[in-house]
């Protein structure tokens, strides 16, 4: 196999390297190579792996002080260069084989189909890459999850191609394919809409035109939390319990029960009841290294916890509540920035008096709400939380920010 | 269901179409090499031939397997369950028509959708998003769609005729979609003024396909849109200040450069004039954490803000 080849075995890592890279644009050696405990040639092949994978959108140069510096222009490309992160997975190379000479057995005898013995004779050609003892449980095996991905079917003991024939055809049309370039960047799980596409193309489909869509304020870097979010989709979907593992190594067992997700940040949080405190909480989905299925039965209510959506999904730190009233002057002809409070007030409450409006509001996170009045700046006439303290930390940062200015 | 699996990689995508090809004529190793090199794949011809999936005959290669075949790997469970969810979506109507969506839902019955929406919460999604179920608003973009891939010229007609002329020919560049106010706008060029104009869709109450095609090359319409203004920010590595200011840009274009002498990173955040705004607003929000260093307009706009804001307090206090 060729010696620097891009692929990976399991995803945790790299998402969580790549994802550091893009977020913040740099990455200082030292820093992470201490973070990591890696030493320098593997950060080195990190750093070519990411320079490989964002190609398109990012300009990656080794800079002073031993920081590697990325530049980003998104506004550029239409398909999203994040999904190739998920066509890099690795394979072992005899399981690479055995899948080709799997499907191609099926494609060629699509109507009457073949046994797993046939199949060990068409590998038995490929000679000494065989332990011919373990072959039949191997390709058992293989079998198994071809069935499982509903690519193939078993009606007796004979396997046969899953035909989509009927699929294939009706998505080559126009409609269909502009349906998939748009949904390929903008749903959820996005990555899969580029696999059904990469799949069009290789089985002789035209090649994707130049996109008639752009986009704006989507964040592509999502896409590297598919594969956990999709394991909670499932729990969600069967009703079941799972064991999360946090970037901090913290294990816990809950029951999912939805997705909090915000259009201005990006930032993805799965809302669960945590069985081992017995309370509603929610994690960020960057923050969630492993998920691992796990049998579990506790009954509590969720409807209500699920509607009491304060400033922002419950979590662990922010758990106590707080009380923000704020009068905002927004003269009636200023159309953009009252649409934006409307916009971004979540879960407060607005009175407008025509040159001002009073923002009144519950919240489970102070910090975030008055980071959000802050936006605001230079036009908050009166501000009163019931936290005093946060009450004067606003207004000191008033006067810190001047003086980094001169003023 | 796995989303991470070797079946979508490009390996396997290139392998399928090396051995599909093969299955019709002998290839080239320069051939094969460019279908390696097409699907970004990381295999190289050496690495087919040791896994016996090809062999080399007469200067040729052809397939090494048995039953040598065109190979189509059919749709996986995944694949279909995210279509089946993607069809029942609420812009789906602006892609497919009623016999359409009959067709792929009829081949579709038995499988569970992935998602439901009825899981995601969104939250700081703008209240009025475009109304995707109003007949006029998908006859709009279906011509829209028309026009752009077809290089049709088209007519404008904006719902607020009393201060722009009542009808534009333009020509329709993209359509571009917003995840935050969940619209589209469609980004034109005004072929009587040679100038872009961005409308939202909603705002167009009717546009008119034009017999005539166009000929001028994207690029001649991409250099009519204004070039990003960098903003240069410094972003001091206090209170999370560096994580939380880079997620908050992590879409818009930017350079950063870490100072390591001064704990702290300087990034240019690259944006269009109709940003500004909105920009210098969430710079603000930052406080003391962050300091713009250029442009002198933006340290000007920054810094009166926040000795309004200061007067304001001083005056309520």
């Amino acid at each position: 196999m060729a010696t620097d080849k891009i692929e990976f075995k399991k995803l945790e890592k790299v998402r969580y390297y790549i994802r550091d890279f893009f977020i913040n644009g740099y990455k200082n050696k030292d820093v992470y190579k201490e973070t990591e405990n890696i030493g320098n040639s593997t950060f080195a092949n990190r750093a070519k792996t990411i320079g490989f994978i964002l190609n398109d959108i990012a300009d990656f140069r080794i800079g002073s002080s031993s920081v590697y510096r990325i530049m980003f222009n998104q506004s550029s490309v239409s398909e999203n260069p994040f999904h190739q992160v998920l066509k890099y997975k690795s394979a072992p190379e005899s399981s690479m084989q055995r899948y080709f000479v799997i499907l191609s057995a099926l494609n060629k005898n699509r109507v009457h189909g073949v046994t797993a013995n046939e199949i060990q004779y068409y590998l038995d050609g490929l000679d000494e890459c065989y332990d011919e003892k373990d072959q039949h449980s191997i390709i058992a095996t293989d079998l198994k999850k071809l069935l499982k991905k509903t690519i193939i079917r078993k009606s007796k003991s004979r396997y046969y191609i899953n035909e989509t024939t009927g699929l294939e055809n009706i998505l080559a049309g126009k409609s269909f394919q502009n349906m998939l370039s748009f949904y390929s960047e903008v749903s959820q799980f996005s990555v899969i809409g580029s696999f059904i596409q990469d799949k069009l193309v290789c089985d002789g489909g035209a090649k994707h035109s130049e996109s008639v869509f752009k986009y704006k304020d989507r964040f592509i870097s999502q896409t590297l939390d598919d594969a956990v979010k999709l394991d909670i989709s499932q729990a969600l979907k069967n009703n079941s319990f799972l064991k999360i593992k946090d970037d901090c190594g913290v294990k816990f067992i809950c029951k999912p029960l939805c997705f909090f997700i915000s259009c201005k940040t990006g930032r993805e949080y799965v809302f669960y009841y945590n069985t081992e405190d017995s309370n509603f909480k929610s994690i960020r989905l960057d923050k969630i290294s492993e998920i691992t299925k796990c049998n579990s039965t506790v009954e509590f209510d969720a409807e209500q916890q699920m509607s009491n959506f304060y400033w922002c999904p419950p979590y662990i730190e922010t758990d106590s509540n707080e009380h923000v009233e704020c009068r905002i002057k927004i003269d009636k002809n200023e159309k953009d920035a009252y649409e934006r409070l409307i916009n971004e007030k979540r879960n407060a409450e607005l009175e407008n008096d025509g040159e001002t409006v009073k923002l009144t509001v519950d919240t489970n996170d102070i910090k975030n709400t008055l980071f959000f009045l802050k936006s605001f700046t230079g036009r908050i006439i009166e501000l009163e939380c019931s936290n005093k303290n946060e009450q004067q930390s606003f207004i000191r940062d008033i006067d810190e920010a001047l003086a980094l200015y001169g003023e | 269901m796995e989303i991470f699996d070797e079946i979508y990689s490009n390996n396997f995508l290139a392998v399928t179409k090396i051995l599909s090809m093969l299955s019709k004529s002998s290839l080239k190793g320069k051939d094969i090499q460019k279908i390696l090199n097409e699907y970004n794949s990381t295999l190289m011809l050496s690495d087919l031939k040791a896994l016996k999936l090809i062999d080399f005959i007469d200067g040729e290669y052809i397939s090494g397997l048995e039953c040598s075949c065109e190979i189509k790997r059919p749709f996986t469970d995944i694949e279909k369950a995210w279509l089946k969810a993607i069809i029942s979506e609420e812009k789906i109507h602006l892609f497919l028509n009623d016999d359409e969506l009959n067709d792929i839902s009829e081949l579709l019955k038995d499988v569970v959708p992935l998602f439901e929406k009825k899981d995601f919460r969104f939250f700081d999604k703008h209240t009025i998003s475009d109304n995707y179920s109003d007949k006029n608003y998908i006859l709009k973009f279906k011509n829209l769609i028309k026009a752009i891939h077809y290089r049709m010229f088209v007519y404008i007609e904006l719902a607020d005729s009393d201060t722009t002329p009542n009808s534009r020919r333009c020509i329709p560049y993209k359509l571009e979609y917003s995840c935050l106010d969940d619209a589209f706008r469609l980004i034109a060029f005004d072929y009587e003024y040679h100038s872009l104009m961005i409308f939202r869709l909603s705002e167009i109450s009717k546009i008119t396909l034009s017999s005539d095609l166009y000929n001028i090359p994207d690029e001649n319409i991409l250099e009519k849109f204004e070039e990003p203004q960098p903003v240069e920010i410094e972003v001091y590595n206090k209170r999370n200040a560096i994580e939380r200011f880079m997620i908050s840009f992590s879409n818009y274009h930017k350079e950063t450069r870490f100072i390591k002498e001064k704990d702290c990173c300087i990034t240019k955040i690259f944006f269009f004039k109709q940003d500004y705004e909105s920009i210098i607003d969430n710079i603000v929000a930052f406080g003391p954490t962050v300091k713009i260093l250029a442009p002198e307009f933006a340290v000007k706009d920054v810094v009166s803000k926040l000795k309004v804001q200061k007067n304001l307090f001083d005056a309520y206090q």
